[in-house]
Parts: structure tokens; sequence; C-alpha cells
């Protein structure tokens, strides 16, 4: 639709859709105001809130700061053994369903594999088969 | 994965996330949904993203009354200690554990099999990176398993991550924003103040 009406287009009363690679700068730049849309409100339930959903650009840094050291490098780092554990436990796997000739639905295995990760470096669980 | 399967957690994130996307585009209709639409639960036609946070309260409050074992370098042991110095509340650790598994799991299985896929849709690059392994392989510049840090050094491999995150985009929502007052000028084009972009 961009192609041939320019990298603007209307697609509501209120609503631009932009297809402009200079413009991630200037709307998602840090420190900018341009605030989440009502479009956000939607991530949470009503009354509550969340990182990703907090439209309030002063609430939302005040979260991020209180948790931010946890994703630097070097704590990235440290979750590193988490990881290859998960590996691991995919090539065998893997390994495991060639020698059977098995076919594997991959999208559904890295989603397991994925969901692991996350719960091993969140909460030391791999929760694709946790509980 | 052992078991090949989870406990619904997958589902839910994504019917959640489904919910959210569509009632978005029409966020006024959110707070009525909510409050109606719960009454048909049994039904199936709702769905919310409680689940998730009692999904991540489950496993936080499991972790406190030290039912499930700690790591010295996982988020939640990091994060508890954080609540201990003191400045850092309950909420803080619902948070990060709640972007991590929200955000971090589904966006990385999307990446990887649409760079596997990728991959497998294109033979003469899926040459050129068993190429990079074996080279570093060779010159012993590679463990088992790799490090990230050794990963690294891989610029095939970091081209491949690159290019399967750029046109497959784990993320396909709209992250709509609203311009600020005065307006502003995108693309040569003047947008009035509160115009969503």
């Amino acid at each position: 639709m961009a192609n041939c009406s320019g990298p603007i287009v209307r697609i509501g009363p209120n609503k631009c859709s932009i297809d402009d690679p200079a413009a991630v700068k200037i709307i998602y730049g840090l420190g900018k105001p341009f605030v989440k849309a009502s479009y956000y409100s939607a991530f949470t339930d009503v009354g509550k809130t969340s990182l990703f959903s907090e439209r309030d650009h002063n609430i939302h840094a005040g979260m991020r700061r209180r948790i931010a050291k946890l994703y630097s490098l070097t704590n990235l780092l440290s979750y590193e053994g988490f990881v290859d554990q998960c590996t691991a436990t995919m090539e065998d796997k893997l390994r495991k369903f060639c020698l059977e000739g098995r076919p594997v639905d991959m999208g559904a295995f890295l989603q397991y594999y994925a969901f692991d990760l996350i719960g091993s470096i969140t909460v030391n669980l791999a929760l694709a088969f946790a509980i | 994965m052992e078991r090949e399967g989870d406990d619904g957690i997958i589902d839910q994130i994504h019917r959640a996330t489904l919910y959210s996307s569509f009632l978005g585009i029409v966020p006024d209709l959110h707070y009525w949904y909510q409050k109606v639409f719960k009454k048909l639960l049994p039904y199936g036609f709702y769905s919310s993203q409680a689940e998730l946070l009692d999904f991540v309260n489950f496993h936080i409050g499991q972790r406190r009354k030290g039912i499930t074992p700690n790591d010295k370098n996982d988020f939640l042991t990091k994060l508890l200690a954080m609540e201990e110095e003191g400045g850092n509340t309950h909420a803080d650790t619902q948070v990060s554990c709640r972007s991590n598994i929200a955000a971090g799991s589904d966006t990385t299985a999307i990446s990887l099999g649409a760079i596997l896929y990728y991959l497998i849709q294109n033979p003469d690059k899926m040459q050129k990176l068993r190429d990079e392994i074996d080279q570093k392989c060779i010159a012993g510049e590679l463990s088992d398993p790799v490090t990230f840090k050794q990963s690294q050094n891989m610029p095939y491999l970091q081209a491949v991550i690159k290019e399967g995150l750029r046109i497959h985009p784990a993320i396909g929502i709209v992250l709509a924003r609203r311009v600020p007052q005065g307006g502003a000028v995108i693309s040569g084009k003047f947008l009035p103040e509160s115009v969503s972009s």
C-alpha cells in the first residue's frame, strides 16, 4: 500500500501507518516525546500495568531502572550455563529423533526449547516440562 | 522439551497476545470486553493476561516457600536478593519475570524457526554457514558448546541471525505511538498532535 501512495498512509480517522526507516529514530528514539498510544492498554488487564503496556514515561522509566542491571552484558553472560544445559537436552532429543527416524515438528519443538530456556534463566525451571 | 509438551502456558500466551493485539486496535472496548465477556469464560470466549500473571506469581511463590530450587545465577534469585536489600518490591520481581516469559520465549522460538527455515530454503547459505563453523573449528576457536563470546567472532553466523530477524521479525503487531504536542514532521509531512503513528 505504501509503495503506491508514499511512505505515509492514513489507515483511520486519527491513525497513520509509516513506512520510512528514518522515522524510526523520530518515533521510537530514547527520550523522545512520542508516548505509547492507547493500543498498548489492551496488553494488560484493566487496572493493572506491565513493562510493555505502561504508557506513562516516568512510571515506565522507574520500572525499567529497578531491573535494568539484570539485563547488562555481565549478567547476560551469567545465564549462559542455563542455555548450554537446554541446548544439550535439545541435541540429545534431536539425535534420538534421528536414530528413530521420527519426523519432528520443529516449530513446536523450538517453542519447547525457548520456554525451557527462558524458564531456566528466569526461575531455574525448564517451564515446558515444569509442574 | 523433555516430555515434548507444556502445561498450556504456550497456548495461553498465544491466546492472550491474540486478544491484546486485536483489542488494542479498539482500546475503548477493552474495559467493556473484560467486564462483560469474563462471564463467558466457561465457553472460551474470554482471554486475558491474568493467567500469565498467575503463572508468574505461582513460580515466585514456590521459590519464596523454598519448594523449587534456586541457582545463584537465575533472575529470580537475583530479584529476591534485590528485594531483601530494599528498594525493589514484589512488583519489580513480577515485572521482570513476566517480561522474560511473555516477551522472551515466543520471540526466541519464532526467530530460531525463521532462521532455520530460511537456511533450509537457501542451501548455498547453509553451506557457507557450515564452512564458517568448520573453519573456526579447525582453527581451534570453538569449544563444545560454542560460547557467546566465540559466536561473536563468527561474522557469517551473525549476518545469518540478523538477516533472519530482518525478514521475519518476531513481533508482528502495531506498536502505535502518539504524536506529541505541537505535532511532528515525518517523511516530510506534518502530522498534527495526538495522531497515532
